[in-house]
């Protein structure tokens, strides 16, 4: 059973003997760091089994990667971070609490515009897609709950809805810390949940059982600042924390940038593989 | 105080909690027009329901967009009332320096603290983004600043924070200055690493924090 296969089963609550691996994100300063700077490299160094590309990618990568037996996600930038970047802080700050409408019609328009994009993505290769949107920071949601369920998740759930596919995950991803959300995160349309930043407190202990049956969850890991050892004794913990859950991948949460050892990486995505092996 | 001039200051503290601009400029105008104390109308008004705004934000009532909405209204307020405030009675303001440490470009965090330090009474000398560590040294003995505060994001870029601590050490001012960290990966325990003198995990309890290690710096000179 190639990469793909065992990922969809992951995704799809059909094996809990595997946990797969992979990144959301992996930048060019921690590729740097291989004397073949190519992420395919990285890939086969690290042991992943899951690629993540822009939903604006082509339509020879998707098949490239396809072909590479890589679950291949396709990364979308949410409405929020594409109209903070366009508009800045303030001025969309100045919308949230004066024009809300007006917001809720230039976040669906901008994903009006990504339907095509993510149509032919899916249709070439992209076997899932993930939905990166930071609305929340370390001391948790920047946007009021309020907001975000009125406005914020009734566009994306619009947006999910015509571009359902049955066998296809839709997960969202989201800096800082959005357990609060969870529940809206899974009737907006999403089958799974990125990032779980531990340093915002959150761990498998923020989710209710039934929370943990309904969802995939991805990440809760961080590398940074931490030495080998550390890593090793975390990560075990990790694992056996998340063993309860039986759609849990193994990744950093924010994804591999400069700075983070790829030794370090190689073996915690190890420990991973290991502890399948003990199960 | 008249009833007149008290019920101004309750209704300019209302209107910046209620993000109501034009309400909060048409209350400043009709404050002045009375000739009433300005230091008075911005501190027991306008820096009150910024205040309070704070105390919803920390309550989870208020989120950022809120909290800046309100930010602009006192900015609004304040507009009408600073040119008339006697300077003299703020001629003895502490001074801050404040920035966003080498590195790093975020700078939400540190604006709302400059915010909350402005209105708990500070004269603040923002040093922006990405500054070296050395700038904040050379400003604070300037100005004779007695606050630092330095404010990261990122993991990568926090041990620059050290690294002004270091610096002040070395020119011999790390006593006459009170030096606060913030900001995403600070935590207490790693202000205490680093010899910082606070830390706090948003920006109103920081600048609370900042008004009181102020007062304790002056005790101990």
């Amino acid at each position: 059973m190639n990469r793909r296969k065992i990922v969809e089963k992951v995704l799809a609550a059909k094996m809990v003997d595997y946990i797969p691996k992979g990144e959301i994100v992996i930048t060019d300063g921690f590729i740097n760091q291989f004397k073949a700077p190519h992420l395919e490299n990285v890939l086969e160094y690290l042991g992943s089994d899951i690629v993540t590309i822009s939903i604006n990618s082509t339509k020879e990568d998707w098949k490239y990667w396809r072909n590479k037996e890589y679950f291949v996600f396709g990364l979308v930038q949410g409405p929020f971070t594409y109209l903070l970047e366009k508009m800045g802080f303030h001025s969309i700050c100045k919308y949230i609490v004066k024009k809300p409408n007006e917001l809720e019609e230039m976040m669906n328009e901008y994903l009006k515009k990504m339907v095509n994009n993510l149509e032919l993505a899916l249709y070439y290769g992209c076997d899932g897609i993930l939905f990166a949107d930071d609305i929340a920071g370390n001391r948790g949601l920047m946007v009021s709950p309020r907001f975000l369920k009125n406005y914020y998740f009734k566009v994306v759930s619009n947006f999910l809805d015509q571009i359902h596919r049955e066998n296809t995950s839709f997960i969202f991803h989201s800096d800082g810390n959005i357990v609060e959300l969870t529940d809206t995160i899974y009737k907006s349309g999403f089958s799974g949940i990125q990032c779980l930043q531990p340093s915002t407190n959150i761990s498998i202990n923020s989710f209710s059982n039934e929370q943990l049956q309904k969802l995939c969850f991805w990440g809760n890991f961080e590398f940074e600042m931490k030495n080998s050892e550390l890593i090793e004794t975390e990560v075990t913990q990790l694992l056996k924390d998340w063993s309860v859950c039986s759609r849990y991948i193994f990744s950093s949460s924010g994804g591999l940038y400069e700075g983070i050892s790829k030794e370090r990486v190689k073996n915690a995505y190890l420990i991973v593989d290991n502890y399948r092996k003990n199960l | 105080m008249t009833i007149l001039q008290k019920e101004l200051l309750h209704e300019l503290s209302n209107s910046v909690v209620e993000m109501d601009d034009e309400r909060t400029t048409e209350l400043a105008e009709q404050y002045v027009e009375n000739k009433f104390d300005v230091y008075e109308g911005i501190a027991n008004g306008l820096a009150h329901g910024m205040d309070r705004a704070g105390k919803l934000y920390e309550e989870e009532e208020y989120y950022i967009p809120e909290l800046l909405m309100c930010s602009d209204v006192m900015y609004a307020g304040l507009d009408v009332l600073k040119p008339h405030l006697d300077y003299a009675s703020t001629a003895n303001k502490h001074k801050a320096v404040v920035g966003v440490v080498e590195g790093d470009t975020h700078d939400i965090g540190k604006n709302l603290f400059k915010i909350m330090l402005e209105t708990t009474g500070f004269e603040v000398i923002d040093l922006g983004r990405d500054v070296p560590p050395i700038d904040f040294v050379n400003k604070a003995k300037e100005v004779g600043a007695s606050v630092i505060g330095l404010s990261t994001l990122m993991t990568t870029t926090m041990d620059n924070m050290a690294v002004v601590i270091e610096l002040l050490k070395k020119e011999n001012i790390r006593d006459d200055v009170v030096v606060l960290v913030g900001g995403g990966p600070i935590s207490q325990s790693y202000a205490d690493k680093i010899g910082a003198d606070g830390y706090a995990p948003e920006a109103s309890a920081a600048a609370r924090l900042a008004k009181e290690l102020v007062k304790e710096l002056k005790k101990s000179a």
